[in-house]
């Protein structure tokens, strides 16, 4: 009885120690990660270059990618040491090709993906991707064209992916195709954070195609487009401007076009 | 051969009973279970990781057990002079290192066999199917640990556990770099070139026996690299033992 009495003593001073060092303790600054040179990691990690590039691969999803991360500047490091020491995983090098472009890695995009095509294990989505990077932030369409249909000539392609590959250049406009682009890419991808993305664009293209149905009705009504979206909503047509999923702000042009305001 | 089936059975025995391993097997276990979780954390590339992961755990708890029950082997016997009460009966030296080296050999396969039982159901229940060539990556593995094994055992001849520990373990990192030094010798200096290439030859090449990098992704060896590779498996064991042998026979018991 005295043991166990002394031993909970003891135990219950650990923890309550460990509570309130937690609580007093100062907030330091964050120090940023550090990325070893690929050579360092291969030497030290027994062969185990795959298990390696897999763990980094998890660390850059979790620690630099997730929202409200500090370090974003550094995801493309940590994709190119991921494929260096594994060049066959082919996700980071899809993955790479469609995000890095938000974060205003363009070019590091399409090298990534480039490099995807020449080394990684036969996967769809990094051509689909590449297309797609080329099609939305080069406006290359000849580029987009050459990606999309190596795309649509990979077996594992799912139908859908295909049938947007073969068919791009048809839509009637370029924000149909991109879309439509988008759309594939929601449907036939498992990674949350790419839906969550493929969605956001969705709406994006879908509340100025609402905008635009309201202006037409709007010049039915009145003989001429709304010379702002506020009046919309003063012509009851509208209960209110959709919010950009982006945060942009939506204008609208002579010819009854939606557009987002580039300062 | 019966003796050195009977020296090997004891020595299976012995290590299947020592408690430290079964710490360190549980400890598999687990991380076995739960690189399902850290798979999930990956975007969707959870086979992927499972694999890489649960083949890495293989081998590094594989090699931790190994050095763990082997730097001590012949060590022991010396120490507390149970090796006089072998030595007494008609036994070989030869039969007192290969009973020693093949129950050891044996516990160790057990012991990659029931890691490599888990991994198979863990990747099974995510999807993955029956992982053959991982299969075929734990046989290769089989192979490395038979050469380590050996080494352990010529160390555990003339030196103490922890020294065995620390040689053996330079060992597997040096023959894990071999490969990366070949790179350098075209650029090296004469003497450092016949350096290199000496110690690429006659350092145990272990590299040779890593497939998991290319079995993650749906690869495997051609049927001559394997031939190639247990064959050079097999010489080189047989070289250590002789050396452990050589240095065996000429202690004083």
């Amino acid at each position: 009885m005295k043991n166990f009495t002394i031993l909970s003593v003891l135990i219950l001073g650990v923890i309550a120690s460990q509570y309130f060092f937690d609580l007093i303790r100062p907030k330091y600054s964050e120090v940023p990660p550090i990325l070893l040179p690929v050579q360092a990691v291969k030497l030290s990690d027994l062969g185990l270059h795959s298990a390696v590039s897999g763990f980094i691969w998890v660390q850059a999803i979790q620690n630099i990618f997730t929202p409200g991360t500090k370090h974003q500047l550094l995801l493309p490091d940590y994709l190119n040491l991921v494929v260096d020491l594994d060049p066959r995983f082919s996700y980071p090098y899809a993955f790479g090709t469609l995000v890095l472009p938000d974060l205003n890695f363009v070019d590091e995009a399409i090298k990534i993906g480039e490099r995807g095509l020449r080394e990684a294990d036969s996967d769809w989505r990094i051509p689909y991707y590449l297309a797609t990077t080329y099609h939305i932030f080069k406006h290359d369409r000849i580029n987009a064209i050459k990606y999309f249909d190596i795309a649509s000539r990979m077996t594992d392609a799912p139908d859908s992916v295909k049938r947007v590959a073969i068919n791009y250049g048809t839509a009637p406009d370029i924000r149909q195709q991109t879309k439509q682009i988008w759309f594939s890419i929601f449907e036939t991808s498992n990674d949350e954070l790419v839906r969550e993305r493929a969605k956001l664009y969705i709406l994006h293209y879908e509340y100025m195609e609402i905008l635009e149905k309201a202006a037409g009705i709007y010049k039915q009504k009145f003989g001429s487009y709304p010379e702002n979206l506020d009046k919309l909503i003063t012509a009851r047509i509208l209960k209110e401007i959709p919010k950009d999923p982006f945060g942009f702000e939506y204008t609208i042009d002579s010819r009854g076009r939606v557009n987002i305001r580039i300062e | 051969m019966r003796r050195t089936i009977v020296i090997a059975k004891n020595t299976f025995k012995e290590t299947i009973r020592d408690r430290i391993m079964y710490g360190i097997l549980v400890f598999s276990f687990l991380f076995l279970f739960s690189i399902t979780v850290i798979g999930s954390l990956s975007l969707g590339e959870d086979l992927f990781i499972i694999r890489s992961f649960g083949l890495a755990g293989i081998y590094l708890f594989g090699l931790i057990i190994t050095i763990f029950l082997g730097a001590s082997l012949i060590y022991k016997e010396v120490e507390f002079k149970t090796i006089y009460i072998i030595l007494s009966k008609p036994v070989k030296d030869s039969e007192v290192i290969l009973g020693k080296f093949f129950g050891l050999l044996a516990s160790i396969i057990a012991l990659i066999g029931s890691m490599g039982l888990i991994y198979l159901l863990v990747v099974w229940f995510n999807g993955g199917g029956f992982d053959y060539r991982a299969m075929l990556a734990m046989v290769l593995q089989v192979f490395e640990f038979s050469i380590i094994i050996s080494v352990l055992i010529l160390f555990s001849t003339f030196s103490t556990p922890i020294a065995s520990t620390i040689y053996t373990i330079v060992v597997v990192y040096c023959g894990h770099l071999l490969s990366l030094m070949f790179n350098y010798v075209a650029s090296a200096g004469d003497f450092q070139k016949y350096l290199l290439l000496g110690a690429y030859y006659l350092f145990p090449n272990l590299e040779k026996f890593n497939i998991r990098n290319l079995v993650v992704h749906g690869f495997g060896i051609t049927q001559s690299e394997f031939l190639l590779t247990a064959g050079y498996a097999t010489i080189y064991t047989s070289l250590v033992l002789c050396l452990a042998h050589l240095i065996f026979r000429k202690k004083e018991f």
